[in-house]
């Protein structure tokens, strides 16, 4: 027996691996598998899917800039080039990074919203409430921002049966989901966003994550778009009670690079679109009557404003940098409101509710109350200042197409370049979007028609 | 609590087995038993030497150490001893007890033992049926580096380096087995896996390299082996042999990299006429006030300043001349690149008693690289004892120990460049006539950059040479590796081994960034800002940054393991093994950074990393990055394997392996799966048939075929959905990133592989060799899917699933003739490898939506072509109106560039071929006169294809990245019928006209070569013939290693073996000395 002992000696580390949990650890200690509410409120952190990189395409095809012809000749991506001219083609074999980061943010969306449901809220309802109605307010987000670029507008006065969005409500990846009509991609958005608004809570020290007022002001934004002016007049409302507060722009220091400060006091809920290269202040240069309507003493035309070759510039981001901010913030809902008010007929309330916004935006004393003597000129003065207030904001794209849907508020849009003049009608099929060819070919979806 | 009863009765039931086995074979009262060891006549040990009694009635075979061990019937008196490539010997039979030594002539006199070692058991080659090649000492020796792998180039058949990308080469062995999972053969030292840096072993110690080929060889190593293995053996000492001491000295001299070799530059001349053609044209006017301050070159400056009345015509004219005379790379040459010297110095001391055997070993290299300020130095200590305390009992203990220092200061001339995408404008000097540096434009344009100061920023120019001499980047590694064995006899047929081997790597990077380097200083500029009392802050501290990065790898394995080894009479042979094994690598890794470092008095700045900075002068925000990060990794394994073989009558051979595996990769469903894979073989020896005709003048015909499976692991992929978490900069919160999607599926990738193998001698083995015939399946292979962008899993902006669901196959030939001829004192051996290895996709499901992804380096695979294919556009000439370039689509003409990406579909593209050799191999030559040898390897690659580097016009107004073939463009009507280089268009023409001249079938070319690999010569002296000699044996050598290109297909003096890389390897020469005490 003796013999054998140091034999015996040598097998014993093979016993211990006969053990099942030495196979059982994780192969990276950093992994982990996303499933407690930690992870998942982890998911709905990500800066990069759920605050930035949003759609830009429609900004970029949008009328409040142009570029001189050689800073449009030297950009490299095709895409952007077409874009900014509305030409047929845009893609040209590229993928379209609006439509991938937004289904991005959905699947996010939608796999924090399926562990949550194998989670038990008893224990964490506040934060179980809150996380869940974060979820459902991104994917409402997305889809929202989705469509602006790829459906066709929402007409109220019309069925709404032309093709929404493919609405993805799992993060299954063998899911097949084709496009539905756009009426239940607004009714999916909708229905979302109020239960989200049920959920959120009143604060959070983090503007990056939604709040009950970042609900009702997306509400507000998407029954505007939707043309429900008094649902859209209500949720406005209802944000403006919440506890945000007008800059009084005297207390900016003009001169500095970017006068306005990130997550400053006006700003509900932080997100910012993708860096498309038209629009960097270097290369666009604002629209010169659109400039020119500011007043002298409107400190907007300091603050947000540089004189670049050719013209003026924009560095009046609520980024506080380079990079251009499409989030909520309480400025819009004043305008909403006052738009709404217009057009329900309350003439006088909706001229001071657009003259509280402005005061703030004028130099100590010079401001001079607007007075509107009709509901039509009052709602083409609230109109010119919703402009001028909510320029760079992902905003003027999508009030473009719904305005178009009636004559006296539709424009056409013209570019020029190198001497070729191209041109934008109002009721145009190019304010959609071709969904890019990958898309197309991997999904088989009907593609959207262009002109 | 269960579980250590689980052991309790583990353990019980092994001692009941150990009791079963160990009993001890009981022989009969009227046998004796005799017991000696086998030598070659030059006193190394023989193993697998049959011996028998005359009557044939008992048999034995030597084990690893040469010994036998044989009960014989007491009548007996003779034993006889037969060995292949020996000549039989019959002894008689002792009337005592003392220890037979038996001595062996070889048949021919160079003939060396055949004696492969699969890291499980060694094996003489002439009883295996699987495809290995055995690489000896002599032929290791033959060339001179600081690494072992680089040695086995060109002598080894199917072993294909691929040197196209910067770094160290690709192996592959008998092509691939893979798609997205590694493609390096599995490296085994002594036994087991070597999971340190391989470059820490010193090539003086290794005794002998097996490589494994096929299933039947390599399935022993499981789900690792899919690739192919290749088995290292360091040098022991033997038993009974007296101390040799032996000193090795080299030095190696590398000719300076040519700089001028690479095509893909314009001189200066042309550089500055296109300059000037896009200064008309308004090109450069939106960066002049562009607020990134982006970097203009200097003759856009020039013009810019003329322009403007800054200075005058002439002056910007003689400014322009003079930059027209200038060539960057004579001053890359001169300032960056140097001869390389690798200085390679060792000993070793080695021999045996009756009881202990050693050897001891010391090596020491030098290396300054052909890039100046780089290069290596490595130590390495090697003791390796092996004792018997009692006749039964083997313990073997090593100890090696290496470390090495290594500088990486320069990177080089593709370094150098003026940041933002941007390479470097051809008329740049990196210093005076004096020899003072010189800055160059870097990332921002002169006029910006020359404002810091006055701003009270540090200087923000960028030297070159500066940067050169102030660079500080190490890395150190220490390696320990520790090894046990202990081997004990049961009986003559039965033994048990256990090994235990301890790994340990320590790797410290370091990386000293000081003030005078550009990148410190710029970022220092980009984070500082002035203050609401408009005072300059420096968020980012003046001072050096100091990046440290420590990584751990140790790693455990042990193996028990019973072999067994019988003969019956002369008829049947029966070798089996069995055995267990677990392995446990970890990794611990640990990174940081420290800002305002002082080297004098190790003082560091404390840092706010959460607060946003506006960068100056990009105007976007960020946090100074936080650099400090930890890994933790783990692979954890476990196996249980089997092999068996049985001889029949020396003719006819059957094989069998099986191994199980498991691991902790895979999650716990994959994992408890397990993966059995197996192999078999059959062989038969025609030549020891009593039929076989041949016997005078090809004594050795032998045929074998093998069959089986092995795996290939990819650590990247789990069976769950996982994430990371990270911290944000805008927020600092902590937040996850989904890495993978759940994948319930997930398997090993196999490999199943069928073998034919024909082995043949001629008398005096004049001629020898082997062919061998085999086809692969590489099934459940790891390969992407396409993802539809909806579905929204994407990483790292691309939309792709990965599973097993690709499969691949393969087949080629590897023949390998050996000539060996002797007359009188002239000696000639040869060796010719022939090695001829295709396949093909059969499944991948990906499709790229970029068609551009089919023309990236390593193109997307796709089914039905090779795995590394090579794609073009078909050429339609250029417009002979505008010199445009044009290709067919859908069999038209076309040059409407807008839109051709993306009606390109895969389908339209051409495959030329492989993008790798298909065919390839060496002629080594080597000659003997007396006391000198000379010998040359020329080797050969066919039968592939590359594409040439061409202009790129939006490259080149980009990025300044030009070709030489500028000056052959098209300029007039009629230049069509001399060129194919597309004229120069207009600023702001799209890349996709460069893209289809760039992916032009006219661009492709054959690879096909044949290279002047190396010469090898050297002078031995020996003792026995030089009586005056103080030593027994000097011998004094050259080699002579990249000589050169003797044929091309290619008529543009390209090396294709370096396709992607700025210039080939250069010729290097050694001379050395090896001396033995």
């Amino acid at each position: 027996m003796k013999r054998f002992q140091p034999l015996i000696m040598l097998l014993i580390p093979f016993m211990v691996a006969c053990s099942e949990s030495f196979l059982e650890i994780k192969p990276d200690k950093k992994l982990v598998v996303p499933s407690t509410l930690n992870d998942l409120q982890g998911l709905l952190d990500f800066f990069d899917v759920h605050n930035a990189n949003m759609p830009g395409m429609g900004e970029l095809s949008s009328d409040d800039y142009y570029l001189l012809y050689d800073r449009w000749n030297t950009m490299s991506s095709p895409y952007m080039k077409n874009g900014y001219i509305w030409a047929t083609e845009i893609w040209e074999g590229s993928t379209s990074i609006d439509w991938n980061n937004r289904y991005q943010q959905i699947f996010y969306a939608n796999y924090v919203l399926e562990g949550l449901e194998k989670t038990d809220r008893t224990d964490n309802q506040l934060n179980y409430d809150r996380m869940k109605g974060t979820a459902l307010f991104y994917r409402a987000y997305a889809f929202y921002q989705v469509a602006q670029e790829f459906c066709a507008p929402y007409d109220k006065s019309k069925s709404n049966n032309g093709y929404g969005l493919p609405l993805r409500l799992t993060s299954d990846l063998n899911a097949k989901v084709g496009r539905s009509a756009i009426k239940e991609t607004y009714e999916q958005i909708v229905a979302d966003l109020l239960e989200a608004f049920k959920l959120l809570p009143e604060n959070d020290p983090y503007k990056t994550r939604p709040v009950k007022a970042a609900a009702s002001a997306m509400l507000s934004r998407v029954y505007l778009t939707m043309q429900e002016y008094d649902q859209a007049l209500s949720y406005a409302e209802m944000t403006l009670a919440a506890n945000y507060n007008l800059i009084n722009f005297t207390t900016l220091k003009t001169s500095a690079a970017y006068p306005m400060e990130r997550f400053n006091s006006e700003v509900i809920f932080h997100s910012q679109m993708t860096q498309y290269t038209p629009l960097t202040s270097s290369r666009l240069l604002m629209d010169t009557t659109l400039y020119r309507s500011y007043a002298s003493d409107d400190i907007r035309k300091a603050a947000w404003f540089k004189p670049a070759t050719g013209g003026y510039t924009f560095k009046g981001s609520y980024c506080g940098a380079l990079q251009i901010f499409n989030g909520l913030a309480i400025d819009e809902c004043y305008l909403t409101k006052a738009e709404c008010l217009a057009r329900n007929g309350s003439v006088t309330e909706a001229i001071s509710t657009l003259n509280k916004l402005l005061m703030t935006r004028y130099n100590t004393g010079t401001y001079k109350a607007t007075t509107a003597s009709s509901q039509q000129e009052a709602l083409a003065i609230i109109l010119k200042e919703r402009r001028k207030e909510l320029l760079f904001r992902g905003i003027r794209w999508t009030d473009l197409r719904r305005l178009n849907l009636e004559a006296s508020t539709a424009t056409t849009l013209y570019r020029n370049l190198n001497g070729t003049r191209y041109k934008l009608d109002p009721s145009s099929l190019n304010y959609t979007l071709p969904i890019a060819d990958d898309v197309i070919q991997l999904s088989n979806m009907p593609q959207n028609v262009r002109e | 609590m269960q579980n250590k009863l689980r052991y309790f009765s583990y353990y019980r039931y092994l001692i009941f087995l150990c009791l079963i086995i160990g009993t001890p074979h009981h022989s009969f009262a009227q046998q004796k038993e005799v017991k000696g060891t086998v030598y070659q006549t030059n006193g190394k040990v023989l193993p697998g030497v049959f011996i028998t009694t005359a009557s044939l009635k008992a048999s034995a075979i030597t084990d690893s150490l040469g010994h036998f061990h044989i009960s014989i019937p007491v009548a007996e008196s003779s034993l006889q001893i037969s060995h292949i490539g020996y000549f039989r010997q019959v002894v008689s039979v002792p009337d005592n007890k003392s220890q037979l030594k038996i001595y062996l002539d070889q048949e021919v006199v160079s003939l060396d033992e055949i004696v492969i070692s699969t890291g499980y058991q060694t094996l003489s080659k002439d009883k295996t049926l699987g495809s290995y090649t055995l690489i000896d000492n002599k032929l290791i020796n033959r060339t001179v580096s600081t690494d072992i792998i680089s040695r086995l180039e060109n002598i080894a058949p199917s072993l294909l380096f691929d040197r196209r990308f910067n770094g160290s080469p690709s192996v592959s062995i008998r092509g691939q087995s893979t798609i997205q999972s590694g493609e390096s053969p599995l490296i085994i030292v002594d036994n087991f896996p070597y999971e340190g840096d391989i470059n820490s072993i010193n090539p003086n110690d290794i005794q002998s390299i097996t490589v494994l080929k096929d299933a039947a060889a390599a399935s022993i190593w499981g789900v690792r082996a899919g690739n192919g293995v290749i088995v290292i053996t360091t040098k022991q000492g033997r038993l009974e042999t007296p101390m040799t001491i032996q000193l090795n000295s080299s030095l190696t001299i590398g000719r300076k990299s040519d700089l001028f070799y690479n095509q893909q530059f314009m001189n200066a001349s042309d550089f500055i006429d296109v300059e000037q053609s896009l200064f008309e044209q308004g090109y450069y006017a939106w960066m002049e006030n562009y607020s990134t301050h982006p970097a203009m070159s200097p003759v856009v400056q020039l013009l810019i300043a003329q322009r403007d009345g800054k200075i005058s015509n002439g002056e910007a004219q003689s400014q322009i001349a003079r930059y027209r005379e200038q060539d960057v790379r004579r001053d890359f040459s001169k300032y960056l690149y140097q001869n390389s010297i690798n200085r390679q110095n060792s000993f070793s001391l080695k021999g045996g008693g009756s009881t202990v055997s050693y050897y001891l070993s010391g090596g020491y290299d030098q290396n300054d690289d052909n890039l100046i300020r780089n290069g290596l130095d490595r130590v390495t200590v090697n003791s390796m004892l092996t004792c018997h305390p009692v006749k039964s009992v083997e313990i073997t203990t090593g100890i090696l120990y290496s470390q090495s220092r290594q500088a990486q200061n320069n990177g080089g001339s593709g370094i150098v460049t003026s940041g933002g995408g941007k390479g470097i404008y051809p008329y740049a000097r990196l210093a005076d006539e004096n020899g003072n540096p010189l800055p160059i434009v870097r990332d921002y344009n002169t006029g910006f950059i020359s404002q810091a100061s006055a701003a009270g920023l540090l200087n923000w120019s960028y030297v070159p040479l500066q940067e050169l001499q102030n660079k500080n980047y190490t890395v150190n590694t220490d390696n320990i590796r520790i090894n046990t064995s202990a081997r004990y006899r049961f009986t003559s047929w039965l033994d048990m081994e256990g090994r235990y081997q301890y790994e340990t790597q320590n790797r410290h990077t370091r990386e000293l960034q000081s003030m005078q380097l550009y990148s410190t200083r710029n970022m220092i500029n980009q984070y500082a800002f002035t203050d609401d009392k408009d005072i300059l802050q420096f968020p980012v501290p003046k001072g050096d940054i100091l990046d440290n990065s420590y990584s751990e790898l140790i790693s455990h394995a042990a193996r028990a393991q019973l072999n067994f080894k019988k003969s019956w009479k002369n008829i049947h042979q029966l070798n089996a093994l069995a055995g267990a094994e677990i392995r446990q690598v970890r990794t611990t890794g640990l990174s940081d950074r420290v800002y305002g470092y002082s080297d004098e008095l190790l003082t560091t700045t404390r840092m706010d990393f959460t607060t946003s900075y506006l960068i100056n002068p990009d105007g976007y925000k960020a946090t100074v990055p936080d650099r400090s990060s930890l890994s933790y990794l783990t692979d954890r394994n476990r196996s249980f394997y089997g092999n068996l073989s049985y001889i029949y009558r020396e003719r006819y051979m059957l094989t069998g392996s099986a191994r199980k595996d498991e691991s902790n990769l895979f999650g716990v469903d994959a994992n408890h799966k397990g993966v059995p894979l197996w192999s078999t073989g059959l062989g038969w020896q025609i030549s020891s048939e009593e039929f076989y005709p041949f016997k005078k003048w090809l004594p050795l015909l032998k045929l074998r075929t093998t069959y089986g499976y092995s795996g290939n692991v990819n650590k990247s992929l789990t069976a769950y959905a996982t994430g990371y978490y990270y911290n944000n900069t805008e927020t600092n919160l902590p937040f996850v990133r989904i890495m993978t999607p759940p994948n319930p599926n997930l398997r090993w990738e196999k490999v199943r592989m069928v073998n034919f193998g024909l082995d043949f001698e001629s008398k005096n083995r004049v001629l020898s060799g082997s062919i061998e015939y085999y086809q692969k399946k590489g099934l459940d292979l790891i390969g992407k899917a396409s993802l539809d962008p909806t579905i929204g899993f994407s990483l790292g902006g691309r939309n792709e699933f990965i599973g097993n669901n690709s499969a691949l196959k393969g087949q080629g030939l590897d023949v390998q003739l050996n000539i060996a001829k002797t007359f009188r004192k002239f000696n000639w051996s040869a060796q010719l490898l022939y090695s001829n290895s295709t396949n093909k996709i059969t499944q991948y499901d990906y499709k790229s939506s970029s068609i551009s992804s089919y023309f990236s380096s390593v193109a997307i695979p796709v089914p039905g072509n090779p795995r590394y294919s090579l794609y073009s556009l078909k050429w339609a000439g250029l417009d002979p109106a505008t010199g445009d370039p044009q290709i067919y689509l859908n069999g038209e003409i076309t040059k409407n560039y807008g839109s051709i990406l993306s009606k390109l579909k895969p389908e339209d593209l051409t495959c030329n071929g492989s993008a790798l050799p298909i065919l390839f191999g060496s002629l080594r030559n080597s000659f003997r006169i007396s006391d000198f040898t000379m010998g040359f390897n020329i080797s050969y690659k066919f039968g592939y294809f590359f594409r040439r580097p061409s202009l790129s016009y939006s490259a080149l107004f980009n990025t300044w990245i030009g070709h030489g073939e500028y000056s052959d463009r098209w300029r007039n009507p009629g230049d069509e019928q001399f060129t194919q280089v597309p004229s120069m268009p207009a600023a702001g023409t799209t890349s996709s006209r460069d893209f289809v001249y760039t992916f032009a079938d006219i661009l492709v070319e054959k690879g096909d070569h044949v290279r002047f690999q190396d010469i090898n010569v050297s002078y031995d002296l020996q003792k026995s013939k030089y009586r005056w000699l103080p030593f027994n044996k000097v011998s004094v050598y050259g080699y002579f290693n990249n000589l050169g290109i003797i044929w091309r297909a290619n008529r543009h003096g390209l090396d294709p073996d370096y396709v992607f890389q700025p210039y080939p390897a250069s010729p290097t020469y050694s001379f050395g000395i090896n001396i033995t005490l």
